[in-house]
């Protein structure tokens, strides 16, 4: 943790990424995002290569795995993986 | 630190002199600070500096990465990058190549890294000019770098050196522009006195960067994120960054005059610290410049001295940190203050007669202070207009007026 | 256009007022020499200054020197200068050298053009790379009877002893210091020698050059 009494910590503005920098963010959401596995191409191929909700997801709340699990007490159900997925494995349901 | 009264640049413990232009002596400066990465846009008066860099490195004689680019601006976009990974930083620019800068250096020095860049000082245009004046450096004295002004070639060498040291130490952190006209020193051979590599590895260790990110390649993270108004949690708001930024620049006065005296003692060479005076002992009126117009003032002396006026002159070697107090003191005797800029702050009027008069406010010892605008656009600033100059000065506070317009010498009708 | 023309005269006519000052005396600076070199771009006057005060300082008599060009682009073939100062006290002045001690006339070719050499001080030393008679030259050009006027045919040394560059180029700027060693004698030639042979201690014309030089010391007329 940075101490910002510290005139040390005041040199430059460095910021460490890690989850929750603003607490948990799921409760700030509508809707929330459901995956469906069947439509998933990294279900379907053991080959497949995609993640792209991995990456697109700006919470980091969306594991690189396989399958993707996506982590509830951080979306904010913003909507941006079931947008990019090609697939169209991901749906937003209403809370 | 006491005011200097003559410069010392001359050539002392019978090191190795060379006849060098001023850009070489930058350039030889940038060699044996041993600086790691170099990268710059060429524009006259400043190629030659980068130029024969690349000269030192392509015999081996200096093993920096020179990175090319197409604009100044990514010169310094590259030069943030590299300083923010550790390494030592060297560039130069002029004019509006320093202009194209502007929204990099901001942010170099909001990220406090100490890089070190010549700017041969030019007109900005428009129109179109390749002369000298100090026009360029000023419009950019906001941005949080700190400034020195450079009277001779020797000096350019020196402070060059200097530079680092200060912007590399552990309380400063801070970029500084060594500035020196174009032409009038960039493209004058004079002798340079070299000190030897061993003396120059002494002076000045190996940069300990504050960032470091070469060390922390497995544990990423992001530098100058956006920053809140307010401090939250763990995090300081962004008046918290900036105050430590002006905090510092503060002391920046102090740590140069220390480093001076350090390399006063190891160089046998002292440009005076942040303010120099010259035949300032007994003077009644201070003329004050910065660079070559300094250096003129200077031959005047004898001239207004055989007249019967006593006048010295004070050279403001450091802009930015403006060294009030120092100016005061060396001021402190003095009846009347005759400014000569080789630049304009539009609409108000010259940078350091404002600067200066601001510097003196609300003070008790007021002395009359009269700024002119001068050698512009690489005009001959005469020794002629130095004497002229003083004299209209002197019945400005005769009659004790303090015109609002400002006056133009040469230019003016 | 007609208004350009006429903003220019009107600031130039200003500016030119400024030098009805006169300065009061020189008497300061007694032990200080202004030098200006005149020929065209690429004719080496750059080179010459850089050179002169290399040897000045190492005499040890002339501790400040500075050599500058004309400052601005460069052009090959058009008229340009070069100037020095050397000095025994330390050099303040950072402006254009309007009227040297001494002159150096690279080329006489370029007196067609142009006449610097009234701008030359009254009592002054004028060089120039011109044929002919010393005598000859005076009349021809009107030279003041107060300057003291040396005449070296330097092409005619080039010639003799080959130095050209790719054969065709004549190397002006070596043998007119030579010259101007005897001419100015507070540079001994030998330290002049030594300063051309570090300069071209590279390209292997190091000897060539100081030959150039020698010759022109010993063949230069002075009236």
């Amino acid at each position: 943790m940075v101490d910002y009494k510290d005139p040390k910590s005041t040199i430059a503005a460095v910021q460490v990424p890690s989850e929750g920098e603003a607490g948990k963010t799921g409760s700030w959401r509508s809707f929330k995002p459901v995956f469906n596995p069947e439509k998933c191409i990294l279900i379907k191929s053991e080959k497949a290569r995609c993640h792209i909700c991995w990456m697109f997801c700006p919470e980091v709340a969306i594991t690189k795995s396989r399958p993707p699990t996506i982590n509830l007490d951080y979306c904010k159900g913003c909507g941006i993986c079931s947008t990019e997925c090609p697939h169209g494995a991901i749906t937003m349901k209403k809370e | 630190m006491e005011l200097k009264h003559e410069s010392n640049s001359q050539a002392t413990r019978g090191r190795h002199v060379e006849i060098l232009t001023g850009n070489h002596a930058a350039s030889h400066a940038a060699r044996m600070a041993r600086v790691d990465v170099v990268s710059a846009y060429p524009i006259t008066p400043q190629s030659p500096v980068v130029e024969k860099i690349s000269e030192f490195i392509a015999s081996g004689e200096m093993s920096a990465r020179m990175i090319r680019v197409e604009s100044e601006q990514s010169a310094m976009a590259s030069c943030i990058s590299a300083s923010i990974t550790g390494a030592r930083v060297f560039t130069a620019t002029s004019a509006n190549g320093l202009a194209y800068m502007n929204e990099q250096l901001a942010w170099a020095a909001g990220t406090r890294l100490p890089l070190v860049m010549c700017v041969v000082t030019r007109a900005l245009a428009a129109p179109w000019s390749v002369w000298t004046d100090h026009q360029d450096a000023i419009s950019q004295r906001d941005t949080g770098w700190m400034q020195v002004f450079c009277e001779d070639n020797q000096e350019i060498y020196d402070t060059v050196l200097e530079a680092y040291k200060v912007a590399e130490n552990d309380n400063i952190f801070l970029p500084i522009m060594v500035c020196f006209d174009g032409y009038i020193l960039s493209h004058t051979t004079m002798p340079v006195e070299l000190l030897s590599q061993n003396e120059v590895d002494t002076f000045l260790p190996s940069f300990n960067s504050h960032l470091k990110l070469h060390e922390k390649i497995d544990e990423p993270v992001g530098v100058n994120p956006v920053t809140l108004p307010d401090p939250r949690e763990g995090f300081p708001g962004y008046m918290e960054f900036r105050y430590r930024l002006q905090k510092t620049i503060e002391k920046a006065i102090d740590v140069f005059e220390d480093i001076e005296r350090d390399f006063a003692s190891l160089s046998g060479r002292n440009h005076g610290g942040v303010v120099r005076g010259y035949k300032m002992e007994d003077a009644d009126i201070a003329i004050v410049g910065m660079g070559s117009a300094s250096s003129q003032a200077k031959k005047a002396i004898p001239h207004l001295r055989e007249q019967g006026i006593k006048a010295g002159v004070l050279t403001i070697r450091l802009f930015r940190p403006f060294p009030k107090a120092r100016i005061r003191e060396a001021l402190k005797n003095v009846k009347q203050v005759v400014v000569f800029d080789r630049d304009v702050a539009y609409g108000l009027e010259g940078a350091i007669s404002a600067e200066l008069k601001s510097a003196l406010y609300n003070r008790k010892h007021q002395p009359h202070v009269q700024g002119f605008i001068v050698g512009l656009g690489g005009r001959d600033f005469k020794t002629e207009h130095v004497i002229h100059g003083t004299k209209m000065a002197m019945e400005y506070a005769e009659k004790n007026e303090v015109p609002d317009e400002t006056k133009w010498l040469g230019v003016d009708k | 256009m007609r208004k350009i023309n006429k903003i220019f005269t009107f600031t130039y006519n200003n500016y030119s007022d400024w030098r009805i000052i006169k300065m009061a005396s020189k008497n300061a600076d007694r032990a200080l020499v202004e030098i200006a070199f005149h020929g065209r771009g690429g004719q080496g006057g750059i080179t010459a200054s850089n050179l002169l005060v290399k040897a000045a300082y190492n005499t040890g008599k002339y501790p400040f020197v500075m050599a500058f060009p004309v400052f601005g682009p460069e052009r090959r073939g058009a008229p340009v200068g070069a100037y020095a100062r050397i000095s025994t006290h330390q050099l303040f002045d950072r402006t254009k050298i309007d009227e040297p001690d001494i002159m150096v006339i690279m080329d006489h070719s370029i007196l067609k053009s142009v006449n610097p050499i009234t701008s030359l001080k009254e009592g002054g030393t004028l060089l120039v790379n011109a044929p002919g008679t010393v005598n000859d030259f005076r009349k021809e050009y009107g030279v003041h009877p107060s300057i003291k006027l040396g005449i070296v045919d330097i092409l005619q040394i080039d010639i003799d002893i080959g130095l050209m560059i790719g054969g065709n180029i004549p190397i002006l700027n070596t043998p007119i210091l030579g010259a101007f060693c005897k001419l100015f004698e507070d540079i001994p030639l030998d330290v002049m020698l030594d300063v051309i042979k570090e300069k071209f201690s590279g390209n292997g014309k190091a000897t060539l050059n100081a030959k150039g030089a020698t010759i022109a010391f010993e063949s230069l007329q002075v009236s």
